[in-house]
């Protein structure tokens, strides 16, 4: 199949998740296959009172972050330390790179929803001159990818996408289709969150989408085990330094893997469900192949969105079974992570990319037999050796966005 | 009457807040040679207010503005509110 177009290289990664400070910590975490829910003290009193929270108290996180951190929102530095990671793990460095020509595409599905809550209260208790002036910039959802492009003095376009739970999968093909058009050369992307409000929790619990399982935190989130009930709220963020392949090798970069295609759909259904047969991301999987010079069969591996949500699951694991009924191996991070929702696309892409570098597909948490209810191979318990040439990465979000990353081995 | 407790309330906002560097928080020290921009002193005023009860005025609070002087004014305006 022809090669619509040509892929770029994954040249650097940085994890900020539940799971780890560090693209290394996170993936040793979700290879364990352990769920990172815990209770959440800040949640305490409402119907779910507990999260994934990153594991790296604010005052360490302020510190690592520096002199600026005052100014910057929960998300913003969670996108800042995975940024600084990502383009340190490039061998690239921000004081000697051409910053003109460095994008910087960070998605965010939420904003600064807890800061938000936080000064609201302060408008209605104490009033207007108490709230903070700097409210603004620390919820403006933007500063992700604003604040990144601060910290690295990268001046090419910055923008964040807001795709809800595909956000941080919408800019990662942002970023591609700019370095495709020549528009830079260097593009820092991913996505970041922080949303962990009260108000924005009982508002997913109140739609229905959250595991309520308080006598069982550490099992409530199941991507596809027949008891699944709802995800489980979580912050972070997952960045990629993506190149055009030729820049990558001339600069002597060994690429971790390429991405080699990228699907991007809409259902154009319904603010929060999806069609009961997934047409709209059947296109975007097959449009990700497609570009990538790929047929259906070519997949050994697929990154689940794999929220724990019961409609979710099955939809999704109806569709990998009808156009992926090869049996390629499945694997569903939010089992170990929870649900990241803007950040999720990017975390599970930089996954992905070390599931194929590593081959070694994480086992999903919390599903102890391979999905009974679907015909779909989940790795399960434990890690499972395979090589795995091509995969591709499922992210969906409210407003019936689907973006599929197909993602191959280097070389 | 409040000097010593006025500038330790200072020096921990700028620490701790603003995560200034300790050796660089001196009485001499200007709000700019700290890296407070506008958007910072706007903050660093409501803080102190929270923690002080005064409310800065914003002429004693610009960029060439030393602590020592910022510890005096704020010194002032609390003997007053102590005194009405």
């Amino acid at each position: 199949m022809a090669r619509a177009t040509s892929p770029v290289a994954v040249t650097g990664l940085g994890l900020f998740t539940p799971a780890g400070d560090s693209a290394e910590t996170t993936w040793a975490t979700v290879c364990a296959g352990r769920s990172q829910a815990a209770p959440d003290p800040r949640l305490a009193g409402l119907p779910v009172d507990f999260s994934c929270r990153v594991p790296v108290p604010e005052e360490e996180v302020d510190r690592r972050v520096g002199r600026k951190s005052w100014r910057m929102g929960r998300a913003e530095k969670f996108a800042v330390l995975a940024a600084r990671e990502a383009v340190r793990d490039a061998g690239l460095d921000p004081k000697s790179w051409d910053g003109a020509r460095v994008a910087t595409i960070i998605g965010c599905g939420m904003g600064g929803g807890e800061k938000w809550e936080e000064q609201q209260a302060r408008l209605q208790e104490r009033g207007p001159d108490m709230v903070s002036p700097l409210l603004i910039p620390l919820i403006i959802p933007n500063l992700v990818s604003g604040g990144v492009s601060i910290d690295l003095g990268a001046r090419g376009v910055s923008l964040t996408p807001a795709s809800a739970c595909a956000s941080g999968a919408t800019a990662i093909a942002v970023a591609r289709d700019l370095l495709a058009a020549d528009l830079c050369d260097i593009a820092v992307t991913g996505g970041a969150e922080a949303a962990l409000g009260r108000l924005s929790t009982v508002g997913f619990w109140r739609m229905g989408a959250l595991s309520e399982r308080a006598d069982d935190i550490g099992g409530a989130s199941r991507p596809f085990a027949a008891d699944r009930d709802g995800f489980v709220m979580a912050e972070g963020a997952g960045v990629l330094v993506l190149e055009r392949v030729a820049d990558a090798t001339a600069r002597g970069a060994r690429p971790r893997a390429l991405l080699a295609g990228c699907g991007s759909t809409s259902d154009a259904f319904h603010p929060t469900s999806p069609p009961e047969g997934a047409q709209g991301a059947e296109a975007a999987l097959r449009a990700a192949l497609a570009e990538a010079g790929l047929s259906p069969y070519d997949v050994d591996h697929v990154n689940a969105h794999g929220t724990s949500t019961p409609l979710n699951d099955a939809t999704e694991a109806g569709l990998i079974a009808r156009v992926l009924p090869h049996r390629p191996s499945v694997t569903g991070p939010k089992g170990v992570l929870g649900h990241t929702l803007g950040a999720a696309g990017a975390i599970e892409a930089a996954l992905t990319v070390l599931t194929i570098q590593h081959r070694r597909v994480p086992p999903i948490a919390n599903l102890q037999a391979p999905a009974p209810a679907f015909d779909i191979d989940c790795v399960t318990k434990q890690p499972r050796r395979q090589d795995v040439r091509t995969a591709v990465s499922h992210s969906f979000g409210f407003g019936g966005h689907n973006v599929v990353l197909a993602l191959t081995a280097w070389p | 009457m409040h000097a010593a407790d006025t500038y330790a309330t200072i020096r921990t906002a700028l620490i701790t807040d603003f995560r200034v560097p300790e050796d660089e928080v001196t009485p001499d020290a200007t709000l700019e040679q700290l890296e407070l921009d506008s958007l910072a002193l706007a903050e660093f005023a409501l803080i102190l207010e929270e923690r002080l009860g005064v409310k800065i005025d914003s002429e004693h609070a610009v960029r060439t503005t030393t602590l020592a002087e910022i510890t005096d004014h704020l010194d002032r305006l609390r003997t007053a509110a102590v005194a009405s």
